[in-house]
């Protein structure tokens, strides 16, 4: 798949209208077709792409004239988060927390109960920012088992990792052209895709969405940014039950997605080892409750949290932005570490039990990978099916920090700094 | 001028962090500040509006909910004592409204600290100094800490000890190297990366206290150095209140808030933006070292944080 111009011309932009919505007002500027197959010369997310590629600036997008009063029907939880049958839910609402806690139920229990013992996971390498991308992450779903005819007309949410953005440390944070190729697969798919990320260190969503590159790119691809920090939110019950919360508040964004797209970094972390599609769904819970950072989550177990988040949320994949990585003292100090990598998989243990393997980390010995062990996929390597390449000729160790809690989980090969 | 006085007509009611969703605290208080700083008068039945929803906002044990879903955490509680202050020092409203207990919520911000943690080799902060937490519960961080030492001072309680303390505990959140972030300096022997908007609260938070170790001035350096290359809407309205507030000049400072409203106008039209920038907008026009409606935070002499 190629997104040039003459392409996308033949391509089926009826697809796409479901994302370009006002942000204001969440109002569909251009209705979706009726036939989904439609030509149009028009691909936002192709042209963001190739303005990207050729340094040409973006972020014309216009702003919308409806005013942005868009009525909000989507009311939760009051006053006592943690007591769900002393909530007064409306009718919508409780439509929508019932699915999402049988998609998460379901998701939880998917692994074990019909995939069998085995998971699969595609590695590629030799990728590009300014490459073809979009047909590397078509492939590699496709080849884990991904079902893309289940995506048409169903909500999907993108979440990539841009937790602190710094313009001077783009290894930190999901590369715009990483997310705009996600957004092209789905769109294409005939799904609705929308952006969001509640950054964890950052108040300032608007100026973090700078530093990262990723406003304009948006603007520009007119794909719909949700800043899941503020955004309105429901209190579903946690599933995972690791740590003693009795449940999360989640934004409405999350809560009502039909698949949950984790987008990560590969990144060390100075606490946990390493940082990928599991961790990365820190970032889905808000800010207006949690804090800046998350606290709440630190004090109940950073691994127990991961645990339990992934265990409560919507059904979700991951595709690991490993081009440009991060080593050292990550996640926000580290140094570059070019892999060009793409990794994905549509079971999130097997994939980041992958991860840490290219990354010279032992994953059996990762805290939270463990709890994730054979509850939500496999972590043992003889049962991750491998597809495109193989990961062993791709281990190229990171450095990690020499500290007591990160020595043990480095391989012999894994160089140690201060 | 008028475009401020515009955007801020536009906030009939009670306002969010984004346009179209529900309404919170921290932006209605905001956004009734920047109203009681441009004109009362004229948006004295506004202003009333915004109080009586935060008054609705008011939990039993006197802290303000940040919105309509959720019943805590309390934090914007010092935004609603802030807005109290400036609206009761101005005497501005002739429109009988309910507005929020500022005893209880008060009692409540003196009554909450952070959880103290054991000091470590790992962290390079106090760990044991209470400030001001996101959550009850947790540690302690440093906008609410900034934002609960300014309620504090805004009403009279600038020599209580949890204020001093809690102006202890952003002295000992500034970055050597210049400005501050969420409220971490050192993680294992590195330090962190600086952040404009609460390296802006920070400032605001310590106006008129002496700048024992050159951090403060580090941290107006680096808002200089930074706010110029136009940021977040936020971050350019806080980091220039900040400066402001320290009697620091900002060149080129109505010309970027303009740009920043702008583009906030372009892209998402979110009227806690525009009112933090309406608020800073106004602060342009006054003497150095004033940002605050009126009477009260006015400059200071210089005094010293106890150690």
């Amino acid at each position: 798949m190629s997104l040039d111009k003459n392409e996308s011309s033949n391509t089926t932009r009826g697809e796409t209208t479901h994302a370009v919505d006002c942000w204001p007002c969440g109002t569909p500027k251009h209705k979706p077709a009726e036939n989904p197959v439609v030509a149009s010369n028009e691909n936002p997310v192709a042209e963001t792409k190739s303005k990207l590629l050729s340094g040409e600036a973006v972020g014309s997008h216009a702003s919308h004239p409806c005013g942005g009063n868009r009525a909000t029907e989507f009311s939760a939880d009051k006053a006592n988060p943690e007591k769900l049958d002393s909530l007064t839910l409306d009718r919508r609402t409780l439509l929508v927390g019932a699915g999402a806690v049988a998609v998460a139920a379901g998701s939880y229990n998917l692994w074990a109960n019909t995939s069998g013992p085995r998971a699969s996971v595609f590695v590629a390498r030799n990728q590009r920012y300014d490459g073809q991308l979009e047909t590397t992450i078509r492939d590699g779903l496709l080849a884990s088992g991904f079902d893309a005819s289940w995506v048409r007309g169903r909500r999907v949410l993108l979440k990539p990792n841009l937790v602190e953005p710094s313009r001077l440390s783009p290894q930190m944070t999901t590369h715009p052209r990483v997310i705009l190729a996600v957004a092209e697969v789905f769109l294409r798919w005939g799904a609705t895709v929308i952006v969001g990320e509640g950054p964890g260190h950052v108040r300032d969503t608007e100026n973090a969405l700078y530093e990262s590159g990723l406003a304009e790119a948006l603007d520009d691809a007119r794909l719909k940014f949700i800043d899941l920090n503020y955004e309105e939110t429901a209190w579903l019950p946690n599933r995972g039950n690791a740590c003693k919360l009795a449940g999360f508040h989640f934004p409405k964004s999350v809560v009502e997605a039909d698949l949950l797209v984790s987008i990560p970094k590969m990144k060390t972390h100075h606490w946990v080892g390493f940082t990928a599609s599991l961790k990365n769904f820190y970032g889905v819970i808000p800010g207006i409750r949690y804090g800046w950072p998350k606290n709440v989550l630190h004090h109940n177990g950073i691994p127990e949290t991961i645990f339990d988040i992934n265990a409560s949320i919507p059904r979700a994949i991951g595709i690991v932005d490993g081009i440009e990585c991060m080593e050292g003292d990550g996640p926000i100090l580290g140094t570059p570490k070019p892999m060009g990598l793409l990794l994905m998989g549509t079971n999130l243990t097997a994939l980041d039990a992958t991860v840490a393997r290219i990354m010279g980390l032992k994953p059996e010995l990762v805290s939270y990978l463990q709890l994730f062990a054979d509850k939500f996929g496999p972590i043992a390597d003889s049962r991750i099916e491998q597809r495109g390449e193989d990961w062993r000729p791709m281990v190229n160790p990171f450095k990690v920090l020499d500290e007591p809690h990160l020595r043990e989980l480095t391989t012999q090969k894994a160089q140690l700094i201060t | 001028m008028s475009l401020w006085l515009d955007l801020l007509s536009q906030f009939r009611g009670p306002i969010g962090y984004q346009r179209g969703e529900i309404a919170h605290a921290e932006p209605t208080a905001v956004a009734a500040l920047a109203m009681l700083a441009w004109d009362s008068g004229r948006f004295a039945s506004t202003i009333a509006r915004h109080e009586a929803w935060l008054a609705e906002r008011q939990q039993a044990d006197g802290s303000i909910a940040p919105n309509e879903q959720l019943a805590e955490p309390g934090w914007a509680t010092s935004w609603a004592l802030l807005e109290a202050a400036a609206r009761q020092s101005l005497s501005s409203s002739d429109v009988p409204h309910k507005s929020p207990d500022t005893t209880s919520a008060l009692q409540w911000l003196l009554a909450t600290s952070g959880m103290p943690l054991e000091n470590t080799p790992s962290m390079g902060h106090d760990t044991m100094l209470l400030g001001w937490p996101w959550v009850v519960g947790t540690h302690t961080w440093l906008e609410p800490t900034c934002l609960a030492v300014m309620a504090l001072k805004a009403h009279g309680y600038a020599d209580h000890p949890r204020c001093i303390e809690g102006m202890r505990v952003v002295k000992d959140r500034l970055l050597p190297r210049g400005g501050a972030n969420y409220g971490n300096t050192f993680v294992l022997g590195q330090q962190l990366l600086p952040h404009l908007q609460p390296t802006g609260l920070a400032l605001m938070a310590l106006a008129g206290t002496a700048d024992d170790n050159g951090y403060q001035a580090a941290a107006r350096e680096y808002l200089l150095r930074e706010l110029p290359i136009l940021p977040g809407a936020a971050s350019l309205a806080y980091g220039f209140l900040g400066l402001h507030a320290q009697r620091t000049e900002l060149p080129n400072a109505g010309n970027l808030l303009q740009a920043a409203a702008e583009r906030v106008l372009r892209r998402d039209t979110s009227p806690y933006r525009l009112a933090l920038l309406c608020w800073a907008a106004w602060a342009i026009e006054q003497p150095p070292g004033t940002i605050w409606p009126g009477s009260i935070l006015q400059p200071a002499k210089l005094t010293a944080v106890p150690a």
